[in-house]
């Protein structure tokens, strides 16, 4: 301790090497607050920096945004990768869910149902869910022309982070569409006379997408080209399939499925999206659901209803490792977003 | 005595009856010859006289005039006024609304209507408001003599005015809509309008139509519900089809279109949280509510 600071002194030699001058991989002074928060930014930039040297991406600095219902309603809460620092991104006082997470990291899309009020502020109703998005740097709404439909949901942002992919019901049911980053130039996606919502687009390619369909009678898990050709099923048909997620390679998708369960049980599962070959990483009753990929391509968070009430957990992409980051509250829709500084 | 002699003495006598002289025997026999030839002539004159009177015999009486008509009567004199027409226009009103006099009259110098109408030219209208069945007559008089004409106005009482609201509170639009709408139900993954459904749904167009009927600015929202069993992501959806399909039922059932608005709650608003198949069919609906 030094000035009433913590001070690390980190090292790092590789054992391999005989001379001992050039064995040093890391030596660097890392400094942190005289607490248990201090200790913690302390190991772990220690941690990024071992990391790095072996060619891996860290997780420092990446956020998780995710649904709570811990004041009473249904908001959007950001955390650490590790479940520190939660704190509320909204606070509408109403059904606030599906965050979506632009690629960039600045831009955050959700659904919710804008609460009317009278004279003297008494809620006076509720409008139909629509398409909210906000600066993640200034916390502020931004500009977003939602269509004129009963329906408007967003499920992802394209490569460049100005576009969107929404699922809403301007053609009187729910149909996947592009929009531009304020709600304008709106380009229909899917043509089917089925319910299709979750469009997600490759992050490596941006040319081809997966999506949720009932054109087969049960919803399960497509893929298209981003312009709504060659629409191919990727799972069997076995009972609901949902809540696709690429992971940062472009080859694989993490989702969840009821396959083996009673309908309403889900699993999740990692599909290598080229071979269709797939495999289960939990296993057991309840709801696992929501998968996202951390930027590591090594990572996925989640939601469970494992413990009492739904929280968010991490796992590594094998299925070990798993971690409980929430407690407080039912916890959910969690989606990882890359670090921003 | 021959039949000319018994004749010519009704003739002198004057009277309409024959009295036959008795003594006539040796007077009437001069009587005839002196009078032969004027006898003959009187005779063949009141003959002539009795022969064209028999035509004639009681002459009928005149017809009646004829009521209110516009033709002209024939008018046996000259210079005697006539009303040739005398009309109110319409003849049976509600209290409060008018009824409108008209009349044309010729040959007349002097005219006037009762009912403290009084004097009024030979042609013209007059706009009258009576509050009770009344009776007008118009008289034309002149010097070749005078005539009149009756209209009668009915006046029937208006509709009574609206009951004042009972003292005690009705109910209101939301109040009746939430005591006696129906939820529609669905089958699980599925929008179709099942029969049980279509008989609510039936039920919940007849109490819109009363509803809109009485409040004219009342409009209502359909929710759709989903059970907790597939995603929230697909719900929305889910929901949003059965609450489009349940409106499209009732508009083709002749409820207005633009009263009634659809929002999907997915599985966000569970009206019971069991994990059992009743639970999950009882959140698998189509609800309405009161619009805002």
């Amino acid at each position: 301790m030094q000035n009433n600071q913590l001070v690390l002194y980190g090292w790092l030699d590789d054992v391999t090497q005989s001379n001992t001058s050039s064995a040093q991989l890391i030596g660097k002074v890392y400094i942190g607050t005289l607490d248990e928060a201090g200790a913690a930014k302390v190991a772990r930039e220690f941690a990024a920096d071992i990391l790095k040297i072996f060619g891996a991406t860290s997780l420092l600095g990446t956020k998780i945004y995710f649904v709570s219902s811990r004041t009473g309603h249904k908001e959007i809460w950001s955390m650490d990768y590790d479940g520190s620092n939660q704190k509320e991104f909204t606070a509408y006082g109403t059904i606030t869910t599906f965050p979506v997470v632009s690629p960039d990291g600045t831009k955050l899309a959700f659904t919710t149902y804008p609460v009317r009020k009278g004279a003297g502020g008494k809620v006076i109703g509720e409008g139909q869910p629509e398409i909210y998005v906000h600066s993640v740097e200034t916390g502020r709404k931004l500009v977003y022309y939602n269509q004129k439909a009963s329906m408007n949901a967003a499920s992802d942002f394209m490569l460049d982070s100005r576009h969107l992919l929404i699922y809403c019901t301007a053609s009187g049911y729910s149909q996947i569409y592009e929009t531009d980053l304020d709600g304008s130039g709106l380009r229909r996606v899917t043509h089917s006379g089925s319910l299709e919502v979750e469009g997600k687009v490759n992050p490596k390619t941006g040319n081809d997408v997966v999506f949720v369909s009932g054109r087969g009678g049960t919803p399960q898990i497509y893929r298209m080209n981003i312009d709504g050709t060659d629409v191919a099923r990727l799972t069997t048909g076995e009972g609901d399939a949902v809540n696709p997620s690429w992971s940062p390679d472009g080859q694989h998708i993490a989702f969840s499925w009821t396959r083996g369960f009673e309908p309403g049980n889900f699993n999740i599962f990692v599909m290598d999206v080229a071979t269709r070959d797939f495999v289960q990483l939990t296993h057991g009753a309840g709801r696992n659901e929501n998968p996202s990929w951390a930027p590591d391509g090594v990572h996925l968070v989640f939601s469970s209803t494992r413990d009492r009430n739904t929280q968010i957990y991490t796992m590594l992409a094998d299925g070990t490792g798993v971690q409980q980051l929430t407690t407080q509250g039912n916890n959910e829709k969690p989606v990882w977003s890359k670090a921003t500084q | 005595m021959s039949e000319s002699d018994r004749l010519l003495a009704y003739k002198r006598t004057g009277s309409g009856e024959p009295r036959l002289n008795r003594n006539h025997s040796g007077a009437a026999v001069r009587s005839a010859r002196i009078y032969g030839k004027l006898g003959a002539v009187l005779l063949a004159l009141m003959l002539l006289a009795f022969a064209s009177g028999c035509k004639k015999k009681v002459p009928p009486p005149p017809p009646p005039p004829p009521p209110a008509s516009t033709a002209p009567e024939t008018v046996a004199r000259v210079d005697r006024p006539v009303i040739n027409s005398f009309t109110a226009e319409p003849s049976s009103i509600e209290r409060g609304q008018s009824s409108t006099l008209s009349w044309s009259i010729t040959n007349a110098t002097d005219m006037s209507i009762s009912q403290g109408i009084g004097p009024v030219q030979s042609q013209g209208q007059r706009q009258v408001f009576p509050t009770n069945t009344i009776t007008y007559t118009l008289t034309a008089r002149g010097p070749g003599g005078n005539d009149s004409r009756s209209v009668t106005v009915s006046v029937s009482s208006p509709p009574p005015p609206p009951a004042p609201p009972p003292s005690t509170p009705r109910l209101s639009s939301p109040d009746i809509l939430a005591q006696q709408s129906q939820d529609a139900f669905f089958d699980y993954d599925k929008s179709d309008i099942r029969p049980d459904a279509r008989d609510a749904l039936t039920h919940d167009a007849g109490l819109l139509k009363q509803i809109f009927a009485q409040d004219p600015n009342f409009t209502v929202v359909v929710e759709g519900h989903c059970d907790e069993r597939g995603s929230a992501e697909y719900n929305l959806a889910l929901g949003d089809r059965r609450s489009g399909a349940a409106k499209d039922f009732m508009v083709q059932l002749g409820v207005p279109g633009d009263r009634i608005k659809t929002i999907s709650y997915g599985k966000e608003r569970p009206q019971c949280t069991e994990a059992t198949e009743d639970c999950w069919q009882k959140n698998r609906r189509a609800h309405l509510s009161a619009g805002q």
